[in-house]
């Protein structure tokens, strides 16, 4: 069995490399530069020159003559995440990205199934719930992450019927349940490096106002516990026809309030949020504070995202509880 | 296979990348909507560059020609000269000669819907390829450049002062950039400047692309037509739902390529002849010849709560008549039959008047309700055959315009109207609103009016709806008789087709064979030979007056239906036979509870049967010109008669030489009948 994986470079690729590379006889991953030092501890890992927004993906003729015949799993994990990046890069990774490695994908003789990494960012935040197998008609957006990754999920699920299609939503990805490590600063990290800057103001206090919803759930996952479904779900696939999707968040999801309550317990803050409704100075507060204005609307998001299916398929994902690492995450500040 | 590489720039969430068969040749589509951004534009046509056969853009401002210089928006500028290799090609050349092309072809057909109208422009600016053919068709323009383009409440109302406002502030327009958020709202609610928007707003007709419309509230187009380039089926839908009444598609052919649009199929022109020799004009009409292109009206929401009015065009069928008019009654008639003929002279000086109105007239079929408006002109038919058609044209087109004022969508002509001159065919020409002679319905309903009596007299045996009974019909290679013979031929079993040119004859039996092989046919060039074995003999001549039948060797109880004007049959001979029915025509009853207090000739509610033409046409909400000069149509008489069942037009009076033909004397004939069969019998 071969698998190309597109995006093994980035946080969560990395992690899913790791997890799938015993899995497979051959792992052909995907690189815009090949002089790559990160995961050579495997000896079945080939890596492929080439660019997911060129037409032809990948450079070499006969490599990709390789993709064409032999492939038998596609992992597209590749994308941009950023909710500050500008629409057109947005845009050039996410959806002309994903329709390139679709059109590589439709044309590939030997593939059983397509797996295709998107994020519950899709789904609209002034509804209620967000269900697995249906991706919501949406036209307005907050951001240009949410809105490409929506167009590209749009584009996956149109060429349904060439192939069986995986679409896996992971929720918002922190850092390594085990070590905490994290590359990034997104999601909860703005607060939590928010908070760490202005400690010595919130120590002081007692009642801060903050714009938000304090029922809003954070729907957040490991990398390695994501990257780990992820490799569950390849192993376990029977390749049926059809799409299938997967919401990959972990069970007793905080929500912000409880979140900014663990934050005091960490910091020994006594600080009691004072919730607030939306308006826009608040918005600009914040991001003077450092935190982006793309998160602000995440605040006051009303959304619970349905697990029936992963939970079927996937009963692992009710080990992995936020109770179990949340002290590894507030431990890299 | 060849690469077009598609960018939608007035899109969202609209990308594909497929494989598609476009006349025989296959191609791959790859479609990327940019929503309006440049940057990203021009990041994937970089990307493309040199990859792609041709790249075509979709949604950019177009270039603006004015009588010195152009105008194009720098982004659009940009955009459209960003690749090094592979040409950028936009729709617009194909635009510029299709478009006024399709109108013109679309005004021919239908003359009423964009002619004489006034049309309303979200952006002429954008769309000047509608604006010159639009305003040559003598409609007036409202343009809403100012408020689309900036928001400004003024509308601009010639080609002239739209050029003059463009090249005023083209360079306010070189500073503003391409946004979504600048479309502004023609919603009704947030309106602040009312006036301007209103004038717009009140406008039949409004033009607009998909790329325009797409992004406005569309609540202001309930009840509205649309003239718009191509319609996907997104918008269509969209559409329907805001109550749009119809539209009017200039290249519907595409629709069923939903992934093609203009700057596509100028893409695949493009293709065709090679990249670097740019597109010229002929290879467009050669595509459009190729193709077959042509415009589509479409109907969404008629709106059937709306009273609709037709009108009829009648004239006083004798001198004695005029004194019906309600201001004329007055006069007693010993007075009348003396000024007579002064006063047939002096009317036929006056124009054409309003007359009177019908009014309830509602549908069995839709429940729709029309209202006819009648006008009449003052000649005596004497006056008609007498004057120039020319005067009598003028007269009549006269009325069509009053009628179309006042809000007739279609207009019928009466009596000997219809046979002035070409018999409608000027006057359709030139009139504002379409125009019919009625004639197929008359013909269905003397038809209807022939069976009926067949019945009545009940010498013809039946199986089904089928007459084992022999038909005659005198005059079949014209155009009346052979409608008459083909329709007949569907219910009758032996059909005798009788004219002078036994050529014509047999052209016409292969015909009717080809409608009904079962029939059995006849043909003949003289009329009296068979006379003796025909239960029913429709008689349409052109004889003048010439006897063309002897009456004396008809079949007793024979039913002789005279289409002919004048008559074939005079009264003389009528009178000779009192065992044969001769009938003129049927005529008719609209369904609904009428109100009508005018006297158009007939009794009571009964109709003509070419008025009723009329108000089935604005029952069905088919305002084309239906029948036009004399000949007539075998589809279309089916079609009349099929429209006329829906919608409750049924017979009513069958009508003789001298007016209306009663049970009693269908009753009398039956018996002379009877005795003189029993006469030929002993």
């Amino acid at each position: 069995m071969k698998i190309f994986i597109t995006g093994a470079t980035g946080f969560l690729g990395q992690y899913l490399v790791n997890n799938i590379a015993p899995l497979f006889d051959e792992v052909y991953l995907l690189t815009r530069n090949c002089n790559q030092a990160i995961l050579n501890n495997h000896q079945n890992i080939k890596w492929i020159k080439g660019d997911i927004t060129n037409q032809e993906v990948v450079d070499d003729q006969d490599l990709r003559k390789v993709i064409l015949n032999e492939i038998d799993v596609f992992l597209h994990a590749a994308a941009l995440y950023d909710v500050q990046a500008s629409y057109s890069d947005c845009y050039l990774q996410n959806v002309l990205g994903t329709q390139n490695i679709l059109r590589l994908a439709k044309r590939s003789k030997s593939l059983k199934v397509f797996y295709y990494i998107s994020t519950i960012a899709v789904g609209d935040d002034n509804c209620f719930f967000l269900e697995e197998d249906i991706l919501p008609s949406r036209s307005n957006f907050t951001d240009h992450y949410s809105e490409t990754k929506y167009l590209a999920e749009k584009l996956v699920r149109e060429t349904m019927f060439n192939f069986p299609t995986r679409i896996i939503r992971p929720g918002i990805i922190v850092g390594d349940s085990e070590s905490g490590e994290m590359s990034k600063i997104d999601g909860p990290y703005y607060f939590m490096f928010t908070i760490k800057k202005y400690i010595s103001i919130l120590e002081k206090s007692r009642v801060v106002p903050l714009s938000f919803n304090p029922q809003t759930r954070l729907p957040i996952i490991p990398v390695d516990h994501c990257a780990r479904f992820v490799s569950l779900l390849i192993q376990r696939d029977k390749y049926e026809a059809g799409i299938k999707t997967y919401h990959l968040i972990s069970e007793d999801i905080p929500s912000i309030k409880n979140f900014l309550d663990d934050l005091n317990l960490y910091f020994g803050l006594k600080v009691h949020y004072l919730p607030f409704f939306k308006n826009t100075f608040s918005k600009n507060l914040l991001s003077v504070l450092g935190i982006p204005p793309q998160v602000y609307p995440f605040m006051f998001s009303k959304l619970s995202y349905d697990k029936s299916r992963t939970l079927e398929e996937l009963p692992e994902l009710k080990e992995s509880r936020y109770g179990t690492f949340k002290d590894k995450i507030f431990g890299i500040l | 296979m060849k690469h077009i590489l598609s960018l939608a720039f007035a899109q969202e969430q609209y990308n594909f990348d497929e494989e598609i068969e476009f006349f025989n040749e296959k191609y791959r589509i790859t479609q990327y909507s940019t929503n309006f951004d440049v940057k990203l534009t021009e990041e994937i046509i970089k990307k493309y560059d040199g990859v792609c056969d041709v790249i075509c853009i979709s949604g950019l401002p177009p270039k603006i020609k004015f009588s010195k210089g152009f105008f194009l928006h720098p982004d659009a500028y940009k955009i459209k000269t960003s690749a090094k290799f592979t040409t950028i090609v936009d729709g617009q050349i194909i635009k510029d000669v299709y478009i006024p092309h399709a109108l013109r072809l679309f005004y021919l057909k239908n003359n009423g819907v964009i002619s004489k109208k006034k049309i309303g422009f979200y952006s002429a600016a954008l769309q000047k390829s509608f604006v010159e053919v639009l305003e040559d068709l003598e409609n007036s323009l409202v343009m809403a450049d100012p408020y689309f383009l900036l928001k400004i409440p003024v509308n601009l109302y010639s080609s002239k002062s739209l050029n003059q406002f463009l090249k005023l502030l083209s360079p306010v327009f070189k500073k503003m950039k391409i946004k979504k958020t600048n479309v502004p709202s023609f919603d009704d609610k947030k309106r602040k400047m009312k006036k301007a928007l209103d004038e717009f707003l009140s406008c039949e007709v409004l033009v607009g692309n998909e790329a325009n419309i797409n992004f406005l509230d569309l609540s202001h187009l309930k009840g509205k037509t649309l003239v718009i380039d191509i319609l996907s089926p997104n918008l269509e839908e969209k559409l329907k739902k805001a109550g749009l009444k119809d539209a009017i598609i200039c290249m519907p052919q595409l629709s069923q390529y939903s992934k093609i649009n203009y700057s596509i199929l100028e893409g695949i022109l493009q293709i065709k002849k090679g990249s670097g020799s740019p597109i010229k004009d002929n290879d467009v009409i050669e595509l459009v010849e190729e193709l077959k292109l042509s415009p589509e009206l479409k109907t969404y929401n008629s709106n059937l709560d709306e009273v609709v009015t037709f009108s009829f065009v009648i004239h006083p069928l004798s001198g004695a008549q005029v004194f019906k008019h309600p201001l004329l009654r007055f006069i007693k008639q010993d007075y009348a039959k003396l000024l007579q003929t002064g006063v047939e002279e002096l009317l036929s000086l006056s124009p054409g008047l309003f007359y009177g109105k019908i009014k309830g007239i509602k549908s069995e079929k839709n429940g729709r309700v029309v209202e006819g408006l009648i006008y009449a002109v003052t000649e005596t038919p004497r006056k008609l055959m007498e004057k120039e058609p020319d005067v009598i044209y003028r007269k009549i087109l006269k009325l069509c315009e009053k009628s179309a004022l006042a809000g007739s969508k279609i207009i019928g002509l009466g009596a000997y109207t219809k046979i002035v001159g070409d018999a409608g065919v000027t006057i359709d020409r030139l009139s504002p609103i379409p125009v019919t002679t009625g004639n197929s319905l008359s013909s269905a309903s003397t038809l209807w009016a022939a069976k009926l009596a067949i019945e009545q007299l009940g010498f013809v045996s039946k199986i089904g709806s089928y007459f084992q009974g022999t038909v005659m019909v005198i005059g079949a290679t014209g155009s009346i008789g052979a409608v008459s013979a083909k329709i007949l031929a569907l219910s009758w079993e032996i059909v005798i087709l009788v004219a002078p040119r036994a050529y014509k004859l047999i052209e016409l039996k292969e015909e009717i064979l080809k409608i009904n092989p079962l029939v059995k046919i006849i043909v003949s060039t003289d009329a009296n030979s068979h006379l003796s074995s025909a239960d029913l003999v429709i008689t349409t001549t052109s004889g003048q007056g010439k006897t063309v039948l002897d009456i004396m060797k008809v079949k007793p109880g024979c039913v002789i239906c005279d289409v002919s004007r004048p008559f074939d049959i005079s009264e003389e001979e009528a009178i000779r036979r009192p065992d044969v029915l001769v009938i003129a025509s049927g005529e008719v009853q609209l369904p609904g509870e009428l109100e009508m207090k005018i006297d158009i000739g007939l009794e009571g509610t009964i109709v003509y049967a070419c008025l009723a033409e009329t108000a089935l046409l604005a029952m069905e909400g088919k305002f084309e010109s239906f029948t036009l000069s004399r000949n007539i149509n075998y589809e279309k008489v089916l079609e009349i008669d099929k429209l006329a069942k829906e919608h409750g037009v049924r017979l009513s009076q069958i009508m003789g030489h001298n007016g209306f033909i009663t049970d009693e004397e269908i009753n009398l004939c039956r018996e002379h009948a009877l005795n003189k069969r029993k006469e030929n019998l002993s």
